[in-house]
């Protein structure tokens, strides 16, 4: 027998031994699963008795606790230095974005004062409209609401003009022909008005004076003072519009507030100099809990830039002093994550359990840092409404306040022309043009991968509110609405090689409401999703009717089979808003058809395509808007206003070349 | 002249020691090897519904988890997220890897209208590799 013989015979044993439990295992689930260990008896959340395996490890001592501690916050502080240098380039640009739109305000030139107060003419022959409507008498006079309504319409139209022309640096000389001839118009209407509302006035002057009579009385003889109140502004209006145009200066006594307090004194609005936000060194010498903390605040800081730029850009787009402005627009309040300064400051556990709470409080902080992020980027890209590459492009003020400048005019201009007031059904706007500029410019925003095709494009400025896409161009479709209503097909997303050609019906949508509908003037009060689509939050509406509480908004998401979207919550006297996303494969030269009982407004990536007026019942040739439609995924929101009675409204798109066809 | 290791040893006996050793090696080999990783993309509140029906899937990390538990509310990966978030987060998704897995964890008691809403989201971004997870009592 050889010497090494028992070795080898042990070795062989236990290779057999041990392939032969594996193999055990390998074929016997049961045994698989049949755990050998200490049973013991605890009481479960419930107040339950179960048996659980007993463990038992071993207890790390101070030492070890420290270091697991510190090397787990070692790795998660890294993700937490990534979210900060990002936050603070964000909060950065914000805030550099705001104090260049809030320094365009502070110098107002001629041609943004007479903006102003077009702007203020406008609200106020909207006003005289809307008195009108509420009394009986005027309302049955025929000559007095046409004046009214063409007054209106003049006025709107004139407000848009001027505020395009404020936007430019150098206002072309035919444009302010333009505006001035329109001026005139205005003028002369607001008389007529005058003098349609001093007959009235006289009419019932005249008429047996019982009590009722001496009510009418006062009502009209307070709406004849507004008409000639209106009347008075709008010739002196006329006379400044015409002594600017003419001899390109405005007299001395022109003032008009815009908000801001003359050069030396200090706003009330104005926050002492901002702290510095921290520098990369800082950042890099910072612990996990004073990263947290700091994301936070840069968090907050993130939300007031947010709605110092939306208020700034508001008005300077309505001529608004940037106070009110401040007031009249959502500041959304982004998560600032849970609490976690205590659980954080314990960076020096000392036992398993301070250690197990410790990182516990390290990873939500983690969570929370990414969704800050996350929100300030989405923030970022709302503001700006351009892609990331943008950025290093815009970083001089002078570029920025061209681009902002820009950006502010081509809104402008989309505005105007997506006015459907005094057009008749079926027409077509062509926006064609302002929307590819408007993609040049701000890049985009949103999804997707926009071509060169769709991003080129010179900029004409004589060509005022119409675009080169002259050729080819209807300037009325007439619609076979019976055939559209029986052949349209839901869709969300356009590709040219399907076989589905014709019009398609949107008709999936994230629907909120009811907010109250202001009484006059009302596309000029924002809600909420005007500043922000965010479709998780809820906000405070209308007084309920019957429970005289306010209802709590949140987004709803409609699915509909009828070409017909029905609002959830339908009540009269409401404003809804509609948010949906639509797919291209590539750039689309699209005609959309809003149509809307009563009122609606389009805006598609932001810009506004359609602005519907008065309370018109559901047609579907209301008018028509040819538009681009950027390749990946356009944003449409649509605001829905209901006078009395039901509300709905649709939104149809047909690709140009099917329609052609 | 010299000496043979083994040759004045007379007890011979099988020594136990390395054999012992063997074993526990084996043991921590396969203890090892067959340790279970915990997912995390999973949300621990759902009681997923059952089926018989459904097939076993080899645990992958890459696969997209999609959660909505009976209240409505909406996890991605883990992580609690409004539908806004969502609807980013599959934009991305689609943009980087269409094919990608997705697997939807819903409750038994989940509101139905909020199931389709996410698959109506899945569908418009063109994301089509969705499966639904239910729990079968022979996998899980």
């Amino acid at each position: 027998m050889n010497s090494r013989t028992p070795l080898l015979i042990a070795l062989l044993i236990a290779l057999l031994l041990s392939s032969a439990f594996s193999l055990t295992l390998y074929f016997n689930e049961n045994l698989r699963k049949t755990t050998f260990a200490m049973i013991e008896e605890v009481k479960n959340e419930n107040g339950e008795i179960v048996k659980r395996v007993k463990v038992e490890k071993p207890r790390p001592n101070r030492e070890q606790v420290r270091e697991i501690a510190r090397n787990q916050e070692i790795k998660k502080r890294e993700n937490l230095k990534e979210n900060a240098r990002k936050m603070r380039n964000i909060v950065g640009e914000l805030e550099e974005a705001a104090e260049a739109r809030r320094r365009s305000l502070e110098s107002p030139d001629a041609w943004d004062m007479m903006a102003a107060r077009a702007a203020k003419l406008k609200l106020a022959s909207g006003t005289a409209q809307y008195y009108l409507g509420k009394n009986r008498f005027l309302g049955s006079q025929p000559g007095l609401r046409h004046a009214t309504a063409t007054l209106v319409n003049r006025s709107e139209h004139h407000a848009d003009h001027v505020r395009v022309l404020s936007f430019m640096e150098e206002v072309p000389a035919d444009a302010a022909r333009i505006a001035l001839d329109q001026g005139r118009q205005f003028a002369e209407q607001a008389l007529e008005v005058q003098q349609s509302m001093q007959s009235c006035y006289t009419e019932v002057q005249q008429r047996q004076q019982s009590r009722e009579q001496k009510k009418l009385e006062s009502y009209i003889k307070q709406r004849f003072q507004e008409s000639v109140d209106l009347n008075d502004q709008a010739q002196a209006y006329w006379k400044d519009l015409e002594d600017l145009v003419m001899n390109k200066a405005l007299p001395d006594s022109v003032q008009v507030a815009n908000g801001l307090p003359p050069p030396g004194e200090e706003s009330p609005d104005q926050v002492a100099a901002p702290t510095p936000l921290p520098t990369e060194e800082e950042i890099e010498a910072m612990d996990a809990a004073e990263l947290y903390q700091s994301l936070q605040a840069m968090t907050e800081r993130m939300d007031e830039a947010f709605a110092q730029n939306q208020a700034a850009e508001l008005a300077q787009f309505k001529h608004l002093p940037l106070k009110q402005a401040r007031e009249e627009i959502y500041a959304p309040k982004s998560d600032t994550g849970p609490d976690l300064d205590d659980q954080l400051a314990q960076n020096l556990p000392e036992t398993p359990e301070q250690f197990q709470a410790f990182n516990e409080a390290l990873s939500q902080a983690v969570q929370a840092a990414d969704r800050m992020r996350r929100q300030a980027e989405s923030r970022r890209n709302q503001a700006f409404n351009q892609a990331e590459n943008n950025k290093s492009e815009q970083a001089q003020a002078a570029q920025l306040n061209r681009a902002l400048q820009k950006g502010g005019e081509l809104k402008a201009r989309m505005a105007m022309a997506a006015g459907n007031a005094g057009l008749p059904n079926g027409n077509v706007q062509d926006m064609r043009g302002l929307m590819q500029q408007n993609y040049g410019v701000s890049g985009q925003g949103g999804g997707g991968t926009l071509s060169g095709n769709a991003a080129s494009g010179g900029f004409d400025g004589s060509g005022f509110g119409m675009s080169d896409f002259a050729r080819n161009n209807p300037k009325q479709i007439k619609l076979g609405i019976r055939t559209v209503l029986a052949q349209a097909l839901p869709g969300r997303r356009f590709d040219m090689k399907s076989k589905r050609k014709g019009w398609i019906f949107i008709d999936t949508w994230y629907i909120i409401g009811p907010w109250e509908l202001p009484r006059a003037n009302s596309f000029d009060h924002h809600f909420p999703p005007e500043t922000l689509v965010d479709l998780g939050a809820s906000y405070a509406g209308k007084i309920h009717p019957w429970k005289k509480k306010p209802m709590q908004l949140r987004w709803h998401f409609v699915q509909s089979e009828s070409l017909r979207i029905n609002p959830p919550d339908e009540l009269s006297g409401s404003v809804y808003y509609a948010y949906t996303e639509v797919f291209c494969e590539s750039a689309m030269d699209v005609v959309v058809a809003v149509a809307s009982d009563d009122r609606a407004k389009l805006w598609i990536n932001d810009l506004v395509v359609f602005q519907d007026e008065g309370l018109s019942g559901w047609r579907l040739d209301e008018g028509f808007r040819r538009i681009l439609l950027k390749p990946g995924y356009n944003k449409l929101l649509v605001r829905l206003e209901n006078g009395p009675a039901v509300t709905y409204f649709s939104v149809l798109m047909c690709p140009f070349e099917a329609l052609e066809k | 002249m010299p000496r043979e290791a083994y040759q004045d040893d007379d007890d011979v006996a099988l020594s136990m020691s390395p054999l012992i050793d063997c074993v526990f090696l084996l043991l921590i080999f396969f203890l090892v090897t067959t340790m279970l990783k915990k997912d995390l993309k999973n949300v621990e509140h759902l009681n997923l519904p059952i089926s018989r029906s459904s097939l076993e899937v080899p645990p992958d990390d890459s696969v997209m988890a999609i959660a909505i538990d009976a209240d409505g509310i909406i996890y991605v990966n883990g992580e609690s997220a409004t539908i806004t978030e969502l609807l980013d987060e599959l934009r991305i998704v689609e943009q980087e890897d269409p094919d990608s897995r997705i697997r939807l964890d819903t409750d038994a008691n989940t509101p139905f209208h909020r199931l389709v809403e996410v698959l109506d989201a899945l569908s418009f971004r063109n994301l089509r590799n969705v499966g639904v997870r239910t729990y079968h009592e022979k996998y899980d």
